[in-house]
């Protein structure tokens, strides 16, 4: 690992200033970061480390959902009494990612800002990766790519973004808080990652220096009825190959709220509209659910090895929808 | 380099450090306090685990200079001098381990592991049982919640069945 | 679960692995936790394509670079290095040690392949160094697999793919496993021609490319004194090590000292001499400073062997009452073009069953990747998946139950040898493990069993693996407060070898067991052989056996009562003793089990969860009911990992490592019950043990294949089996379940 300056910041402003003099990164549990910058694949001139800026309360806001700082850790998050009892699909979803040993270091910002998996991004030994190197090519699009995406791929990059935790913060309608050098923005959650596109370097829509300093979820209609599902390769411990995050309401007997997301299909959680929109006013069944699965992975582009992520990102669909249905 | 001070098993310690030096190799190579393993260096294994500040993790992902004037607990600090810890004593008496070399990380997770249930921590295995579980917290730990929340500690010899029966040997004790 | 202090009848109790307080307080001192004053950082630069040449331009540059850079004290590349020497040919033909010593010119063999070697005053400055290095290569074209090399090998008239120098290609067929010339890889017997019989089954099966991961890395800490050089290494082989390392370095072995007290799991890794070894040893030299050597994650799979890939093809043919009347199977496998090493895969076939009728045929390709070697259960692994999946295909041919199957098939005698057994209690295991498992409740059909909305299957398949005796001295020592040390340079790798010593030098010497110690792990003690093959309880055993029974024989003879000898008399009660491998013309010694393990499939996400498993073994004497537990349970979990996750990843276009290998986690494994036949077996060693280390994952990877056709239909072939091959497409709509 190359050398670099390392401070802690007191002040979010002050956090800015110092990225922006020295040309870093922010610091937090590093569980991300500092394992890239062993394998040389980020090398910044100046880590700020932000973990005692405050930023680790989980509050309730005014029009009854939660604020949450982005200091707060995983482990603290998803064990937390409001998010438990109010929004157990985003306890859920983190306790699925990583270990407890992870969760406990990680924050919910760098969460956020976590890089992706794919190996020849983490590997600089594989020289083709736009995302790492601008211009170099893509080895995933003909190598192994049985990890990759099905959705928003481009000619550049066909990589997806590892967090659990995005998923569930997807179909709960989160509001990122963002501050920068031009102050203050807001930016929900389906506007914070990005496709790749032209430029796979740029995971997400934030600016230069920009901090994300709290996550605000509105009110959820999914407290009752909600299930993370996750599949892998083993038991625990190991990113999905398929994830959802499903939510329903159900009064009367028919479904009167639906949020689908998928995770390991895509550079962000994917959702699609049609397919929630197909849900409301539908009898809870399985026939119903099949019908958004069908939905959700229209216009799926399999690369060589990940075609059956598709018939999986089906049958996962019903199954959410199905648990979470049955919660008691 | 830079100085880091630590409570390392409730001592104070200043050293001065690379700043690239991660708690797991200031905690062998300078302090030599070296019952804590590096088994892969990624966070990937769990044999680096020690508790910073009350809560497990990784110290091969642990940058020492950002927990400057952190408590740590490492499994030298489990036992009490010369009295073992009582998971320390039903590693032994059950068999829990074989090479020995992650049971630094399977203690050290362990021990903190149980601090997490006692005061109503979750794991993926709780959703199984429904929202007052999720709520409240399991107030047993069955197996599966013990497997799950110790998923995160790799034992290549395979001595996890043993491990679990020490684990919930203790946990039943403490109740 | 505490030890007795009742010296008759110590072997046999669960006694409490004596270094075990040490390993739950972290004081129990790997090689990497040894703190030698001065100590130096080494780090490794390794190539990144798989065939051509470096630059010496490139060499060069980044050398300048590195030696640069902070905190560097030397740099050691093949522009550099001091002449290492080649291994004698009895090393290097019969074992995975490298004809080609590193460093020695500018070809590369493999990815992986050492480069070069950094060394600085500070780990991190040693990393950043060696990261620093930009090489530059010739490529040449590389063969990359078994199958490439066999088509060009055809194409070019040339499959004799033996020659003379350092660096070999194309295929040949070794003779015999290892310097076991009776584990013959080439053999047959019976009519020449394959028999009509009324079932046949013949099928391609495939293992891939497996790392041992033990959770300690390889390390090295190597210094000189004067010209004595003394290696704290992660070794299970000090005997060899020191004789491999002096070959290298062309220095008597009397001038090395080697030291491995304790070892952080090794599974067949960790043996022979790895080349970073070697280089550790010569930087130590030329930076006339202790040099510390850890390898990383990666570098363990490239440095330290690994278990190759094999194609198998195999065929049986039963007659109407099922009983086998050909058995042939032929492997294709790999190595490397720097070493020999061939995965002895039919190894099992040539007696498992009854069959007149026997092929067996091991080819080996050398291919442009990292030298393999033994990795738990070499041969049996991969070879018991196919032959053990065959016999349950052979089964449902016949339509008679899998272990009826193996029951009719059942030897009384080792075809291969025509010896008889020294113990076999195979019957005891399948009807023991089939009662306690309920495997009379079994329904044939596949699909047949389900449970809250999952497909359910049961399998079983037999285990076996070879019972080896060795020769090994052992060493004794007692002082005047009765004490009594034995010690051998064995190692402790986690199979408990210094507990059940301590119980057999207890037991033999009957002496109260608070009073007996056994130390390893230094090559100044006796010699012993490396710890694998499972022989270790019966080599070692065997000497510690013989030591402590000659000690009780002295001291018995001297009047029996150690606090009334004199000094001179005491000074007779240190002594060293050497015992024999096993006997020439005795019977063959081999362990046997039966593995029964439940399945459950979830069809919808392709999720396959081992639920339960029963295993009864026949390993002669159960020293230490505990430990052997603990060790079996471990060897099935390595069997299951080896089923359902194991496969080292790598880019098919550039040959490097890519992404992660799965090893088994706590949430996998199954809930045990184990068993064991425990008749103790004196035809191999007067402990009356047979080997237990490696059959527990022996035949695991082809029970949980069967149990997964019980339960889903699917005949599973080529490991591992992942989502890919259990899940059912959406638009099957059959059997709906759903329920998690």
């Amino acid at each position: 690992m190359k050398t670099f300056e390392f401070e802690h910041a007191t002040t979010v402003e002050g956090a800015v200033d110092r990225v922006i003099a020295t040309g870093g990164k922010y610091y937090a549990g590093g569980t991300n970061l500092l394992d890239l910058m062993k394998g040389g694949v980020e090398a910044p001139a100046a880590l700020v480390d932000v973990r005692r800026l405050g930023l680790r309360d989980v509050t309730v806001t005014e029009s009854g959902g939660v604020l949450i700082g982005s200091g707060v850790t995983n482990s603290a998050l998803a064990n937390h009494p409001l998010i438990r009892s109010q929004y157990p699909v985003l306890s859920q979803a983190i306790l699925s990612g990583a270990t407890t040993q992870l969760r406990n270091m990680a924050t919910v910002g760098g969460n956020l800002m976590q890089r992706t998996r794919c190996p020849y991004f983490m590997e600089t030994a594989f020289a083709q990766c736009n995302k790492r190197n601008p211009g170099s090519g893509c080895a995933a699009k003909d190598g192994f790519n049985r990890e990759h995406a099905l959705f928003g791929v481009s000619e550049s990059c066909v990589a997806i973004h590892p967090s659990d935790m995005a998923v569930a913060l997807a179909i709960l309608d989160a509001t990122v808080q963002v501050h920068g050098p031009d102050g203050r923005r807001d930016v929900p959650i389906a506007e914070f990652f990005r496709l790749p596109g032209d430029e796979p370097q740029r995971d997400n829509t934030l600016r230069a220096a920009e901090f994300i300093v709290g996550i605000e979820l509105p009110p959820s209609p999914f407290a009752e009825h909600s299930w993370y599902l996750k599949v892998r390769d083993r038991h625990s411990y190991a990113f999905a190959l398929v994830s959802v995050a499903a939510g329903l309401r159900v009064e009367d007997g028919v479904i009167s709220a639906a949020a689908v997301a998928l995770g390991g299909v895509a550079p962000m959680p994917w959702r699609v509209a049609e397919a929630e929109a197909g849900l409301i006013g539908q009898p809870p069944a399985d026939a119903v659910f099949r019908t958004a699965a069908e939905r959700i992975m229209v216009g799926a582009q399999p690369l060589g090895q990940n075609g059956f992520k598709v018939d999986l990102g089906k049958h996962s669909v019903v199954r959410a929808l199905s648990t979470a249905l049955r919660v008691t | 380099m830079r100085d880091v001070t630590l409570t390392v098993n409730g001592e104070s310690r200043t050293v001065a450090a690379d700043v690239r030096s991660t708690l797991l190799d200031l905690l062998r190579e300078t302090l030599h306090l070296t019952g804590t393993k590096k088994g892969c260096d990624h966070g990937l294994c769990g044999a680096c685990t020690v508790s910073v500040d009350g809560e497990r993790v990784v110290s091969c992902l642990t940058l020492a200079a950002s927990v400057d004037g952190s408590d740590v607990l490492t499994v030298e600090g489990i036992a009490d001098g010369d009295q073992l810890h009582p998971l320390q004593q039903a590693f032994v008496d059950c068999d829990g381990f074989q090479c020995g070399f992650c049971t630094s990380g399977q203690i050290s997770s362990a021990h903190a592991m149980l601090h997490e249930h006692a005061r109503g921590d979750l794991s993926t295995a709780s959703f199984e049982a429904g929202r007052s579980t999720v709520c409240h917290g399991p107030k047993a730990l069955s197996d599966d919640e013990i497997r799950e929340r110790m998923a995160g500690n790799i034992c290549r010899c395979g001595a996890y069945a043993n491990i679990v029966e020490a684990i919930a040997g203790v946990a039943k004790d403490v109740k | 679960m505490t030890s007795t202090t009742d010296a008759a009848g110590i072997v046999g109790t669960p006694m409490n692995r004596v270094e075990g307080i040490e390993k739950v307080t972290g004081h129990a001192t790997y090689t990497a936790d040894v703190v030698v004053p001065g100590t130096t950082y080494a780090v490794l630069v390794q190539s990144e394509i798989p065939h051509g040449t470096v630059t010496a331009d490139s060499l060069r540059a980044s050398t300048e670079r590195a030696l640069a850079a902070p905190g560097v004290l030397h740099v050691l590349t093949p522009l550099n290095c001091p002449a290492l020497h080649a291994p004698p040919r009895q090393m290097s033909d019969d074992l995975p040690l490298e004809r080609r010593p590193p460093l020695s010119d500018l070809t590369v063999q493999h990815v992986g392949q050492h480069m070069a070697l950094v060394i600085a005053d500070t780990l991190e400055n040693a990393t950043a160094a060696a990261a620093s290095f930009e090489l530059d290569y010739e490529t040449a074209p590389p063969q990359l697999s078994a199958r490439e090399v066999l088509d060009d090998a055809a194409g070019a008239g040339d499959r004799d793919g033996e020659g003379d120098g350092a660096v070999r290609h194309g295929v040949y067929q070794p003779d015999h496993f290892v310097k076991l010339e009776d584990e013959k890889l080439q053999d047959s017997r019976g009519v020449a021609d394959e028999p009509t019989g009324a079932a046949r089954v013949s099928a391609t099966y495939t293992t891939p490319l497996n790392t041992h991961y033990p959770i300690e890395l390889s390390a090295t800490i190597a210094q000189w004194d004067d010209d004595v050089l003394t290696v704290h290494d992660t070794t299970r082989w000090i005997t060899g090590e020191r004789m491999a390392l002096a070959a290298y370095l062309g220095i008597p072995e009397a001038k090395i000292r080697i030291l491995s007290p304790l070892v952080g799991g090794a599974f067949g890794s960790k043996s022979f001499l790895w080349m970073h070894v070697a280089l550790c040893a010569v930087a130590a030299r030329e930076v006339g400073r202790p040099v510390k050597l850890v390898l990383t994650r990666d570098q363990m799979f490239s440095s330290t062997g690994h278990r190759p890939r094999t194609e198998q093809h195999l065929s049986l043919v039963a007659d109407e009452a099922a009983h086998i009347l050909s058995t042939e199977q032929h492997t294709l496998t790999e190595t490397s073009t720097v070493a020999h090493f061939c995965e002895p895969v039919g190894l099992s076939a040539r007696f498992l069953y009854d069959s007149p009728r026997l092929v067996v045929s091991h080819t080996v390709a050398r291919i442009n990747y990292p030298t393999p070697c033994f990795m738990r259960g070499p041969g049996e692994a991969p070879g018991l998946f196919a032959l053990e999946v065959a016999m349950d295909e052979l089964a449902y041919a016949s339509n008679v139950d899998p272990m009826e199957l193996r029951l009719r098939n059942d030897t009384d005698h080792d075809q291969a040898s025509g010896k008889a057994w020294s113990g076999k209690h195979l019957r005891e295991c399948y009807l023991q493990g089939a009662e306690r498992f309920g495997w009379g409740e079994r329904p044939m059909a596949p699909r047949s069993l389900h449970r809250d909305g999952l497909r359910v299957g049961w399998g079983m398949a037999t285990a076996t693996y070879p019972g080896r005796r060795m020769p090994a001295s052992c060493r004794v020592t007692t002082d005047t407060a009765g004490h009594v040390r034995f010690a051998s340079a064995t190692h402790e790798v986690g199979t408990g070898v210094r507990t059940v010593m301590t119980q057999v030098a207890a037991d033999a010497a009957g002496l109260d067991v608070a009073l007996v110690g056994f130390d390893s792990g230094d090559s100044l003690f006796p010699d012993a052989p490396y710890s694998g093959a499972s022989q270790t309880t019966a080599t070692v055993g065997s000497a510690v056996h013989q030591a402590a029974t000659e000690w009780r024989k002295r001291l018995d003879d001297m009047g029996g009562q150690l606090d009334q000898l004199t000094p001179g008399q005491l000074e007779t009660l240190n002594f060293t003793t050497t015992s024999e491998g096993a006997a020439e013309g005795g019977p063959m010694s081999q362990s046997f089990g039966a593995h029964f393990c439940e399945v459950t499939v979830d069809e919808g996400i392709g999720r396959v969860s081992v639920t339960r498993w029963v295993a009864m073994m026949d390993c002669g004497r159960v020293l230490n009911p505990k430990l052997a537990r603990n060790q079996v349970m471990g060897g099935i979990t390595f069997g299951l990992g080896m089923a359902l996750l194991e496969q080292v990843p790598y880019d098919a276009h550039t040959a490097q490592l890519i992404g992660e290998y799965y090893l088994p986690t706590h949430a996998d494994r199954p809930v045990f019950d184990i068993g064991f036949v425990d008749v103790p077996d004196y035809g191999l060693d007067p402990v009356g043990v047979r080997g237990i280390g490696e059959i527990g994952t022996c035949g695991v990877p082809a029970a949980i294949s069967n149990a997964i056709f019980h339960a889903t239909g699917k005949r599973l072939r080529n490991l591992p089996i992942t989502l890919e091959n259990l899940m059912k497409p959406f638009d099957d709509e059959s059997d709906p379940g759903g329920t998690p």
